[in-house]
């Protein structure tokens, strides 16, 4: 009896191994046709087969919609390369960017940040700058034990702004003693996600990287007035022609191990070393210096050898970086992980090896002991604080390192992370109202904020957060290559009539304005934010409006002049004002949605579009049903775009993705323009990496360099 | 085991990508290149890259200047010309030699825009793979299950000097069995923490972690104790006997090898080169923090569960009954966060007692609620359940001959009835005994305790394979000794039960 | 006697076929059981209560169409208490428990919601418990099958329920009846495991070894001598299962396998209104408190129909 039992789980097993073989064979046989069919290339579409009543949808040439759709946008960033200085080259991305977003392909929605907040931090005493990850380093908190009122923010914004104009310091703890607060030197906030190794070099995500930003430095650093300030680097140099930077490193700093003894002294060869793993690891972090730093791509992806890298330790104390082309946003570039030190003698000790095969093959074999999440005595650490405990789902701690090479800007002893999932708010509340916790965002979901304006707090205390570089924004398919996916989910029930209507609708420039006008970002905002947020978080153009400024006045070749200290959002305002007066660039206002504008751009389109398609105009939304607000969102889409164009021209067809990873296959996770499954598609975003506009627009470069072209369906 | 094999072979590995932000950042070839890259690294599969063989090849034939010669850079380049790469020399050497030993080979086409112009990761690769069978991969996992060190363990080709033998050690004042040439420099050693003796030439291994704690052993992970650092006056051991004395954590009985070179600092606190360190923390383990609240919660469940199902079947339809109904009554129609939140809130506003078991500062007071929180719903079924066998036998023949006999009614309830009744009751106790290990999964994740419970659910959404199995296998193996635990209890308890045929069948 | 009063007597014979005849009332099982149960007037009115909560939740949606999406462009709609719902839109029936996170009717939303939610505990309580009483029944009876169900129970049982349905997720997609199946696929073998125990104290009692001795088949004795005395732990089984499928419900949308945010369900509304529920009461009592009614009326009805099924009672 045991026997035959036993025979027939073998079989069943067996049954269960063949037919998952089989389907993993299927599924590697569909992605090798996919790769050899896109090499094939597709006919152009021609625009009107009158009345044809068999029409049979082909995807157009990416290359020829890209020059139809962007051509000027293209130029017009291809001049702004070639701008030697810094303040012209803004002026004419000012243009650029105008050019794209009068274009209507893209739509920018949201950002981050723009939340009702109370809190017990001082105003802008971590680093202030919009990309990078030194707006992580909290080790110059002043934290209050006390709410900070509305008042005292107001003060501590003027003496922030005095002290960037060079008028003053800007000195909070002293302000805030003044006023009656004591200062509490330890910092407890909550986080999701735990770090999964300490190896700052092999990991590209944010969960990983906000942590340990606190203990390890890098050659420079932002303050909190934002500006550039030598960490590691005590000096720097650049060549003549712009490709050789040297950076002395200071003497006298060291790499502590998790108790706080002192392991080794900090020198050139560790950021040589930290440089080699991060590309052996290739973790996410090297593609921003591919094609940057000499000798990067062909090591990464060539078999170069290490030798032709540029980026050597060329004395004890000195590192000389060779750049490919000359890049002047390059310094504002090292504050990203990619250029973190690593301790060479402590990462050998424990099984580290470089080059890349070595490494691949050491990795495998799992030899490499060195920053392991479970064991803090694996990471030696060069920073602010040292990482005594991580228990992932439960608590994560780093204390003030006496060693520290600029100790007495340390303002606190310790940080305290607390898993918090969310589940719980109204215990949050109470952590924060007690003092367990600095201070929080308030939402309306979660029902914070009808707390926090209960008690009185609200009105004490709240103030709208910063909104952060990162941007979000809704693409318009304009070259659709999948209509479901291979697995035959996700189908779009249009007919091949409407297919093609479709394309020929999104190819015309009205049409698609009277879209992007049409759509109604407040109201889809607020499904998710609630009535009391639905603005202060919208974004209305790809890079942040006051990203970069002019340090000098700069006129334009038609002869506008911009003053000195203009933001870069303005010169967008200005320029696109006289492409589509409906656009307003600033952060925090509905500044696309206009009912008459998008009508009679409506108008326009049917008026050039004539009989070449059937209206109504289907547009697939796909959405993921098992998520409430992604149902709620989609209809509120749907509703406002049909209520202002009518749904006798366009109707929004809602197309459900039954998986998330459905959801994300044609959409997030295309890996290119032609698998995006979509007619249109907000959850895109993007953040920026170096203090320059090319960092957001070139995302949307021709020829499929640009990362984002594929949001629109291009490459 | 059976059920390893279902996991590996049911779970679509393909999952392991779906939180993988590295994954999504590349497309086309380099995608495809990365998954190849994962899938070997958990052992699915095993591939070699034509670029790396074409490396090792020339490297042989030139040195380190293989980089500069114009046949090698042919020959690698000649991967992105899909018309030609099939004719060069190094390519059919690697495909003859890859064919001869099974490997499938795959050419991932160059891919390019209608101007020529590469795709993003559309790069030419040539590689040979070859797919590992689902036994191939159980035999592996089975294979690492237990680690014996040895003195061949380190390849450092400078140390010369192996071997295991008995020293005295400095740290205990007892001898020590120490190796040199092993992972661990303590092989067998003895303290004062209990159980006394403890070993590291020999380690348990339940796998590695897929995702969530990239690569490290799953049995270190939920054996290590999850507290402060524990750190006392002790002496490095190149400055034991001088006066020299540092305030540390560090656990010298775990000492192990280290295969690079040793910082200055390094050379002057150690003798040899067993300088990789691990530090001694308080506080519980994973494994012992669900263990702890899970005991603690059954106990005080079957407990306080017990008497009040006997006292609800006594008082049958009066006060008492009804109360007890309507508490079971709230605790199963009400969902478990939303009862569990309430009595938080009920302990936290009125007891002051700490709810995140990370920010209470007497950490014996993080353990109330959870133990609470989880007695709480058992306590309910406990009850009902005992109230429910009780009543049946109430009305049995038996009792009612009891009482006209002249027995009391107390006398009658704990002689008979309650002995009878508790019979299903026992065994079910080993199993719940053993279940305090899984953890209360909704419990441990409330209050953030930093328990075993905690980590198969984050392991499971994270889509941590390894994780996984290894939990896997350690509920199995604890299940199958409760379910015989239990019947056993239950055999010995109640002798009209048996498990063998009886005679005359 | 005397001769007269011989007359007024007529003698009988003794009939053998007649001596054995039962004059006593034909004692049926269930019927005593019902008489028992229907005693108690509590019974009644619990049992009036159920028939109207049947009713109510099939015949309520037809009167008032629930649509969730109706409010999602109007954000300062979300959220309402009932008192603020009634003051927008005045007394009705429709705002009396105010709104939920997109707007929408919470009074409509429940009827709606417990309409799915009943049928898919119903079918899948039915299943379960029909699969597994049979299954638990053989399993405790039969030692050797008993072997080999441990071996099966141990692999199955073993595998994190989660990971059970990943897999099927993967396999079968999701929907209704694959929402189904994951609930009965592994859930008739707790069930039936949880009998196999029952039986197992009960078959190696005298009487049922007598009946063995007699020649009664096994299924004859399954059903007449064990199955009567689970009367009572099977209702008290199913009393319980109704709302845990309900909140199952829950844990398994979250996971992907259901039925999406789009169909209302009990458990989808408890789960959306549980992270602010001491915030937001009206969104999460009044769900909480159908399941509960069903809990509690299913609970008492199926306790008092446990006592009465005990034979003993039936005097």
């Amino acid at each position: 009896m045991k026997k035959i039992a036993i025979v027939l789980l073998v079989a069943l097993m067996a049954f269960t191994v063949v037919s998952c073989s089989k389907k993993a064979a299927a599924e590697t046989k569909t992605s090798t046709t996919a790769t050899t069919a896109t090499t094939t290339t597709s006919t152009s579409t021609s625009t009107a087969t009158t009345a044809a009543a068999e029409k049979k949808y082909v995807r157009g040439d990416d290359e020829a919609i890209y020059a139809q759709v962007l051509g000027q946008y293209e130029q017009l960033a291809a001049a702004a390369k070639k701008a030697s200085d810094d303040d012209a080259r803004f002026v004419l991305y000012a243009q650029a960017e105008a050019a794209l977003l009068d274009s209507a392909v893209m739509l920018p929605t949201t950002t981050q940040g723009g939340a009702y907040t109370i809190s017990r931090i001082a105003y802008r005493t971590v680093p202030y700058v919009n990309w990078g990850n030194d707006d992580d380093r909290w080790y110059g908190m002043i934290i209050s034990s006390d709410f900070i009122s509305k008042a005292e923010r107001a003060d501590l914004i003027r003496m922030w702004n005095s002290a960037v104009k060079g008028d003053g310091t800007y000195d909070p703890e002293a302000y805030l003693k003044s006023k009656g607060h004591s200062i509490v030197k330890d910092y407890r906030y909550t986080f999701t996600t735990a770090p999964v190794t300490l190896d700052t070099l092999n990991t590209s995500s944010q969960s990983d990287t906000e942590i340990l930003v606190n203990t390890v430095d890098n050659l420079v650093q932002y303050n909190n007035l934002g500006q550039m300030i030598p960490a590691l680097a005590e000096s720097w140099s650049v060549s003549a022609d712009g490709l050789t930077y040297t950076f002395n490193i200071r003497k006298g700093a060291y790499w502590y191990t998790s108790e706080g003894r002192a392991y080794a002294e900090v020198t050139a060869e560790d950021f040589e070393a930290g440089f080699q793993h991060m590309l052996d690891a290739e973790a996410g972090l090297e593609w921003l210096v591919d094609g940057v730093v000499k000798g990067a791509s062909e090591y990464l992806y060539q078999g170069g050898s290490w030798a032709d890298v540029g980026y050597k330790a060329t004395g004890r104390y000195t590192l000389q970086i060779t750049l490919e082309k000359p890049a002047s946003y390059f310094i504002t570039m090292l504050t990203y992980s990619c250029f973190s030190p690593i301790c060479k003698s402590f990462f050998l000790s424990r099984g580290g090896v470089f080059g890349k095969a070595e490494y691949a093959a050491a990795y495998a074999a799992g030899s490499i002991q060195f920053g392991l999440a479970t064991d803090v005595a694996s990471q030696v650490y060069n920073g602010a604080f040292l990482l005594q405990k991580l228990n992932s789902d439960s608590e994560i701690v780093v204390v003030k390192n006496q060693g520290y090479w600029n100790k007495n800007a340390v303002k606190i002893n310790s940080i305290t992370w607390v898993y918090n999932n969310g589940e719980n708010p109204t215990q949050l509340y109470a952590d924060v109202v007690n003092g367990v916790y600095a201070g929080m965002a308030l939402s309306e979901a979660n029902g914070t904020l009808a707390l926090a304006k209960a008690d009185g707090n609200f009105d004490k205390y709240s103030y709208v957060s910063d909104t952060t570089s990162t941007s979000y924004f809704c693409g318009l398919n304009l070259n659709r290559g999948t209509f479901a996916l291979s697995s035959g989910a996700v189908k779009s029930q249009k007919t091949e009539a409407q297919k093609v209507d479709t394309q020929t609708a999104m190819l015309n420039k009205n049409f698609r304005k009277a879209i992007v006008h049409a759509f109604d970002k407040a109201t889809y905002n607020a499904v998710q934010r609630g009535e009391d947020l639905k603005l202060t978080n919208l974004r209305n153009m790809y890079t942040h409006p006051e990203f970069v400024q002019l340090s000098t006045a700069q006129v334009d070749q038609d002869g506008h002049a911009f003053s000195a200290g203009t933001m870069y959002g303005e010169m967008v305002q200005y320029y696109v004002s006289k492409l589509d007066s409906s656009i307003t660039v600033k952060d925090g206002v509905n500044g696309w949605f206009d009912a008459d504008a998008a009508k009679s751009y409506l108008a326009k389109a049917k008026a050039e579009l004539g009989d070449s398609v059937q209206w109504p105009i289907h547009i697939d939304n796909v959405y993921y049903s098992a998520n409430s607000i992604q149902v709620a969102q989609a209809q509120a889409v749907k509703q406002v775009i049909e209520a202002t164009l009518g749904s006798e021209n366009v109707v929004v067809d809602l197309v459900e993705a039954t998986t998330s990873a459905d959801f994300y296959a044609g959409g997030y996770r295309a890996s290119n323009g032609e698998a995006g499954n979509f007619d249109i598609f907000y959850g895109s975003g993007w953040g920026p990496d170096f203090g320059d506009p090319c960092t957001y627009l070139d995302t949307f470069n021709g020829a499929g360099a640009g990362y984002m072209t594929k949001v629109i369906g291009l490459f | 085991m059976t059920v390893m094999l279902l996991v590996f072979s049911l779970i679509d590995r393909k999952v392991i990508f779906q939180t993988d932000d590295v994954w999504n950042k590349r497309s086309n070839n380099e995608r495809t290149i990365y998954e190849y890259t994962q899938y070997q690294k958990y052992g699915y599969l095993e591939f070699d890259n034509y670029a790396t063989f074409v490396q090792q090849k020339y490297r042989g034939l030139y040195g380190d200047s293989y980089t500069k010669n114009p046949d090698f850079i042919r020959d690698m380049a000649v991967v992105q010309k899909p018309s030609e790469y099939l004719e060069n020399e190094s390519v059919k050497e690697f495909m003859a030699k890859y064919s001869a030993k099974g490997y499938n080979i795959v050419y991932l086409e160059p891919l390019t825009y209608n101007n020529g112009r590469v795709k993003p990761g559309g790069t030419g690769y040539l590689i040979a793979s070859r797919e590992r069978s689902v036994f191939l991969r159980l035999w592996d996992y089975l294979k690492g299950f237990i680690t014996i060190e040895t003195v061949n363990d380190v390849k450092d080709p400078e140390l010369t000097d192996r071997y295991i033998r008995i020293e005295k050690d400095p740290y205990s004042g007892f001898f020590a069995l120490v190796g040199s040439g092993t992972t661990h420099k303590y092989l067998v050693y003895f303290d004062g923490r209990f159980p006394f003796m403890h070993w590291n030439w020999i380690h348990l291994n339940l796998g590695v972690s897929y995702t969530k704690y990239r690569g490290q052993q799953i049995t270190d992970v939920i054996n290590q104790p999850t507290g402060e650092l524990d750190t006392r006056l002790v002496q490095y051991p190149a400055l034991v006997g001088t006066d020299k004395w540092d305030e540390s954590a560090v656990d010298f009985h775990k000492l192990a090898y280290n295969n690079g070179e040793l910082s200055e600092m390094d050379k002057e606190l150690f003798n040899d080169k067993y300088t990789v360190v691990t530090y001694k923390r308080k506080g519980l383990s994973m494994l012992e923090n669900s263990f702890v609240i899970g005991l603690i919660a059954t106990v005080f469940a079957y407990l306080l569960g017990i008497p009040l199902g006997v006292f609800n079947a006594r008082n049958k339809d009066k006060l008492g009954d009804k109360l007890g109904m309507w508490y079971i009554i709230f605790i199963t129609s009400v969902p478990a966060l939303a009862y569990i939140f309430l009595f938080a809130a009920i302990g936290t506003t009125l007891f002051k007692l700490p709810y995140a078991f990370a920010n209470a500062e007497v950490k014996i007071l993080a353990y109330i609620l959870p133990i609470i929180s989880l007695t709480l719903p058992h306590m309910g079924s406990l009850m009902m359940w005992m109230r429910r066998y009780m009543i049946d036998q109430m009305n049995s023949d038996y009792v009612k001959f009891a009482r006209a006999e002249g027995m009391s009614e107390g006398e009658i309830f704990s002689q008979h009835i309650a002995r009878n009744a508790i019979i299903p009751i026992v065994h079910g106790i080993p199993a719940n005994i053993l279940a305090c290990l899984v953890g209360a999964i909704i419990t441990e994740r409330v209050y953030a305790v930093p328990g075993v419970g905690n980590l198969l659910t984050n392991a499971i959404n994270g889509h941590d394979n390894g994780i996984i199995v290894a939990c896997t296998v350690f509920y199995t193996s604890l299940s199958i000794i409760a379910l015989i635990l239990g019947d056993l209890l239950m055999a010995k308890y109640d002798p009209r039960i048996s498990f063998e045929t009886k005679g005359g069948r | 006697m005397s001769e007269k009063e011989k007359n007024l007597f007529t003698f009988i014979d003794h009939d053998t076929i007649e001596s054995e005849r039962i004059i006593a009332p034909r004692y049926s099982y269930w019927r005593s059981v019902f008489r028992v149960f229907f005693r108690k007037k509590s019974n009644w009115v619990l049992l009036g209560l159920f028939v109207l909560l049947i009713v109510g939740v099939f015949i309520i949606p037809m009167f008032a169409p629930y649509d969730p999406n109706e409010n999602v462009t109007r954000a300062q709609y979300f959220h309402k208490s009932p008192a603020e719902a009634i003051r927008t839109f005045g007394f009705s029936f429709k705002w009396i428990l105010g709104t939920g996170g997109f707007g929408n009717s919470i009074s409509y939303g429940i009827w709606s919601s417990a309409k799915t939610s009943l049928l898919l505990a119903v079918i899948c309580a039915a299943i379960n418990m029909f699969v597994g009483t049979i299954m638990g029944a053989v399993w405790g009876y039969s030692k050797r099958f008993d072997q080999v169900m441990l071996v099966i129970y141990n692999i199955i049982a073993n595998v994190p329920y989660i990971l059970v349905v990943t897999v099927l997720v993967y396999i079968i997609g999701s929907g209704f009846w694959s929402f189904v199946f994951a609930l009965t696929v592994t859930g008739w073998l707790s069930i039936a495991y949880f009998f196999r125990t029952q039986v197992m104290i009960i078959r190696d009692r005298e009487y049922s070894l007598a009946s063995r001795c007699l020649g009664s088949p096994i299924p004859r004795v399954i059903s007449k001598n064990i199955l009567p005395f689970q009367t009572s732990v099977i209702v008290t089984i199913l009393a319980r299962e109704l709302p845990y499928y309900i909140s199952m419900e829950v844990f398994l949308s979250y996971i992907g396998v259901g039925l999406g945010a789009e169909v209302p369900s009990l458990g989808r509304m408890i789960q959306e209104a549980q992270t602010a529920f001491l915030i937001y009461p009206w969104e999460f009592w009044p769900p909480v408190a159908v399941a509960a009614a069903i809990t509690i009326i299913l609970y008492v009805l199926g306790q008092n129909l446990a006592d009465a099924s005990d034979p003993r009672t039936h005097m």
